[in-house]
């Protein structure tokens, strides 16, 4: 159980908040900060509500979540734009993984 | 549009290369620093940024380690201080997108289709008497009204279309093709003619067919005397001319005349002896002033200007006074000589024949030739004699002293 809770970041807080929000159907995105992934076939990801840029090569990009990281692995990955809140990933995707 | 607005904002295309790019990218976006395109390219990577953002980079570039070097720039902005650096290309494009806009106020050429009998010499006359004429404002052109103008003036045109063409103006015209007779020389006519000598001479064929021949056969004539009177009278009973009928005087007259002539011609010529030297010196100027290009003096003691000259002509129909061409100077020498005899005959000969061809293409025969050569030292002369026969009469109106006369008769007659 120990270590179940270490692993899990979730603080007690946390895992009433995300019943609050579950129960009164509130927005996850703005009320968690989870990201929003959507990918079109696999050519082209777009990212809302991340929180930073970890890596960025031709073959992994790696993106902060508030609560995960975000990686994705393929080839001639490459950043269109991004801002504060959204970013815009094309090249040929071949894995989406959290960590 | 979001690459037009990028455009109009202007951006730079940067390379980055260092300790940690993500962590830059990460601190423009937190510094609202738009950067796009971002491509890794290894070693380094790059991207485009606003030009705002570009100013904003420097702090971030050493917080994080990391060196930028601008690749490109695009957009308005620079396009504009570019431009500026060519102020005079600027104004030149703007002058000539101006230029293109006033010129095309005006008709610049004109075109007359459709005409045969009417040359075109004559219908451009014309319309420069109408007003229309190259280089003119097509707002001062009435279409319509010249078209009808056309119609009016010219008998033989019997259907006109103008029409603007760009800056060229287009007239078709149609002409009658039966013959227009003209009935106001008519009436003039009917007043009568008379035919008159032009030279003194002898009559030495008359027939007349209409008219009353106031000469014969045989009769000198002197120069202005009525010939063929166009005023027939009309006799009263008593053989007193009641009136008089007017008619063109119409008749086959030959006039026989003498007619001296002579040519002399010297023995000692100088004759021009072309050395084959000669220099082309390019020219150009307006009508009267001109510039040639040499600026040394010419070194031949004598020689012969020839100069072809080219106008520029910027469409079929419209010439600037501009002109354009080479003059060029010819050496020559002057060698005294002698005609041989035989160079003399044939010169004399050659002048004289010149003159008979000349009388014969007037339609004046020769009826009698003397022609003597005397020679001399110096210089021969022909003299000849020659008996021409012309028809050298022409009409002029009959003189109205008639109805005076005629009145007067009739009072006599009257009062008797």
């Amino acid at each position: 159980m120990r270590r179940e809770n270490r692993r899990q970041p979730f603080s007690p807080f946390t895992k009433s908040k995300e019943l609050i929000v579950e129960s009164l159907k509130l927005p996850k995105d703005t009320m968690l900060g989870a990201a929003i992934v959507t990918i079109t076939g696999n050519r082209e990801a777009f990212i809302e509500n991340y929180k930073g840029i970890l890596e960025y090569t031709t073959e992994s990009i790696v993106l902060q979540g508030k609560n995960a990281k975000i990686c994705f692995e393929g080839s001639g990955l490459s950043i269109d734009y991004y801002t504060n809140e959204d970013m815009k990933i094309s090249g040929k995707i071949d894995a989406l993984r959290y960590i | 549009m979001l690459h037009w607005i990028q455009y109009l904002r202007g951006y730079v295309a940067i390379k980055v290369w260092g300790y940690s790019v993500e962590r830059l990218l990460n601190l423009c976006g937190n510094h609202d620093v738009l950067v796009w395109d971002i491509e890794d390219h290894g070693d380094y990577h790059t991207m485009h940024i606003s030009i705002a953002g570009f100013f904003a980079l420097k702090p971030l570039l050493k917080k994080t380690g990391t060196r930028a070097a601008v690749m490109g720039k695009y957009g308005l902005p620079f396009f504009v201080s570019k431009m500026w650096k060519r102020k005079l290309f600027v104004a030149g494009l703007f002058g000539c997108i101006f230029f293109w806009c006033l010129a095309s106020r005006f008709i610049w050429d004109i075109q007359i289709e459709g005409n045969f009998a009417l040359t075109e010499d004559v219908l451009m006359d014309y319309l420069e008497e109408q007003g229309v004429h190259t280089a003119m404002k097509k707002s001062g052109l009435d279409i319509g009204a010249l078209e009808q103008k056309l119609r009016e003036d010219y008998d033989l045109i019997t259907w006109t279309s103008v029409q603007l063409r760009g800056t060229t103006l287009l007239i078709h015209i149609k002409e009658n093709d039966m013959p227009v007779y003209d009935n106001r020389d008519k009436a003039e006519t009917n007043r009568g003619m008379d035919l008159v000598a032009e030279k003194d001479g002898v009559v030495t064929y008359i027939i007349t067919r209409s008219g009353v021949p106031l000469v014969a056969c045989g009769d000198s004539v002197e120069k202005g005397d009525v010939l063929v009177s166009g005023a027939v009278p009309v006799y009263n009973e008593d053989t007193t001319v009641r009136r008089y009928q007017y008619v063109e005087a119409d008749a086959d007259i030959t006039l026989s005349y003498g007619r001296n002539l002579s040519l002399e011609e010297e023995v000692a010529y100088d004759e021009k002896c072309y050395t084959g030297e000669s220099i082309e010196i390019p020219v150009a100027g307006t009508g009267e002033k001109e510039i040639a290009f040499r600026f040394r003096k010419v070194p031949y003691e004598f020689y012969d200007t020839s100069e072809e000259k080219k106008q520029v002509q910027l469409l079929d129909h419209l010439y600037l006074p501009l002109y354009y061409g080479k003059r060029t100077v010819q050496e020559y020498e002057i060698v005294s000589k002698t005609h041989t005899e035989e160079e003399m005959k044939t010169l004399l000969q050659e002048r004289f024949r010149k003159i008979i061809s000349t009388l014969n293409e007037k339609g004046v025969q020769i009826a009698e030739k003397n022609v003597t050569i005397k020679k001399n030292e110096k210089k021969w002369v022909l003299r000849a004699h020659m008996q021409l026969e012309e028809s050298a009469v022409k009409l002029t109106p009959t003189a109205v002293t008639e109805p005076v006369t005629d009145s007067d008769q009739e009072q006599e007659t009257q009062t008797e």
